[in-house]
């Protein structure tokens, strides 16, 4: 009886923390590009952070109306 | 022990339950009852706009602002003859130069006001019939706790200005740029526990307010999210479209885009509230420069929805869009293309 209590247990551990870790997922995908660029980036070539605003479009980035946000992380715009 | 052992399973499966059923989960919309495609007329112009981006129409004239101009933000033109009439909000770095052009509301000719988000400076103008100039009548600094404005609407009674914090929807400023209230949050389903600058950067939206029916909405540039307001009963609707809620992540304190661009402008009639969106990936967008192509620039599709949010008509366009104006006693939309020849189009809904 114990050892069946102990197993439900584990089970609904497992449960719990697969229902934990659902919640606060977050996906961050890499790709070609991103690995590519990801050393240039690190070594400060961006604007106010590790992230590169670049180019004239509709996106706010540092005071500026640029057409892509690259991240060192994830290299998307 | 055995008593013990049950009270730990049951909250187990409480924080298992909360973790898939616990999110607030906002309605949603997958299509449009109706389709249709229209097709654009251009109006022939004389001066060059470097990235027409916005467009205002009021009592026979009309103001175009231009995103990236060389000189000045914004143009006057008589409408619907188009003929220029002044050049007004030169950019530059001096005293009375704006840095930035956020965004122009149109209300008459001694009140037209302007947003430069870097000196975070509402101004208003006024048309001299004299000089056939428009001149800059009086500045409102915007309170430092919004920290950074991206766009406003001046009503009877305040400014409502979206947050840039993260920590609620938007604001209701004062005529003198003083906050008063924080109205609402950001409605999203995925970042709950993360309410920072980061959030509000990725659900930066273009808004719009319509002063008979007290309308108030805004729409999302990542992403596809409508959220309605209405100001008199304080109730909210929120409308997930199939694009779902901004996506980015977090980089030296910013949201950087991922997912979709989405949505680029938005107007509330007495019966309707219109929207241009794009719907395309950062991805995709990315394979055209990949292949050597200029990816679209401005949304190809104008969505039609009720003042409850519902969809109406989803107008499939010819060319590509960001700013718009509805005529809705012709049945008409005027807008601002940065794609081709000519600035301004039409279309007949």
């Amino acid at each position: 009886m114990k050892k069946k209590g102990l197993k439900i247990a584990i089970v609904f551990i497992c449960m719990g923390m697969a229902g934990i870790f659902w919640q606060n997922r977050q996906t961050v995908s890499l790709n070609e590009l991103a690995l590519e660029n990801v050393e240039a980036l690190a070594q400060g070539e961006s604007g106010l952070g590790n992230y590169l605003c670049l180019g004239d479009g509709v996106l706010d980035c540092d005071g500026n109306k640029v057409a892509e946000v690259y991240s060192g992380l994830s290299l998307r715009h | 022990m055995k008593y013990l052992l049950s009270i730990f399973f049951i909250g187990i499966c409480c924080s298992f339950l909360w973790g898939i059923f616990g999110k607030e989960r906002y309605e949603r919309y997958d299509t449009f009852p109706e389709e249709k495609r229209i097709v654009s007329q251009e109006i022939p112009l004389s001066t060059d706009f470097r990235f027409p981006y916005r467009i205002t129409i009021k009592e026979g004239f009309a103001i175009l602002m231009d995103l990236h101009p060389e000189s000045y933000y914004y143009h006057l033109f008589t409408y619907p003859e188009w003929q220029p009439v002044a050049a007004f909000g030169k950019r530059g770095e001096g005293p009375k130069e704006l840095l930035s052009a956020d965004g122009v509301q149109f209300i008459s000719m001694d009140s037209i006001y302007t947003l430069d988000a870097n000196r975070m400076l509402i101004s208003r103008w006024a048309f001299s019939a004299t000089t056939q100039s428009v001149e800059r009548v009086e500045d409102i600094s915007l309170d430092k706790e919004l920290i950074r404005s991206l766009d406003f609407y001046r009503t009877e009674q305040q400014f409502l200005i979206p947050n840039y914090t993260g920590q609620c929807r938007y604001h209701e400023v004062s005529h003198t740029g003083k906050k008063l209230h924080d109205v609402g949050t950001i409605p999203t389903e995925t970042y709950a526990n993360q309410k920072n600058v980061a959030l509000a950067q990725a659900w930066r939206t273009f808004a719009d307010y319509h002063p008979k029916n007290r309308i108030y909405a805004l729409v999302t540039q990542l992403g596809e999210v409508l959220e309605i307001y209405h100001l008199e009963s304080g109730k909210r609707i929120v409308k997930y479209g199939p694009g779902g809620e901004p996506r980015f992540i977090e980089t030296s304190g910013r949201g950087i885009p991922m997912g979709i661009k989405g949505f680029m402008d938005v107007r509330v009639t007495e019966r309707y509230i219109y929207a241009i969106f794009d719907g395309l990936s950062w991805d995709e967008r990315r394979k055209y420069q990949e292949r050597g192509e200029i990816p679209p620039e401005g949304g190809h599709f104008l969505y039609q929805f009720d003042l409850k949010g519902n969809p109406v008509r989803k107008y499939v366009l010819d060319r590509n869009i960001h700013g718009l104006e509805i005529d809705e006693k012709n049945n008409r939309v005027i807008a601002v293309s940065v794609e081709g020849e000519h600035p301004i189009i039409t279309f007949q809904l």
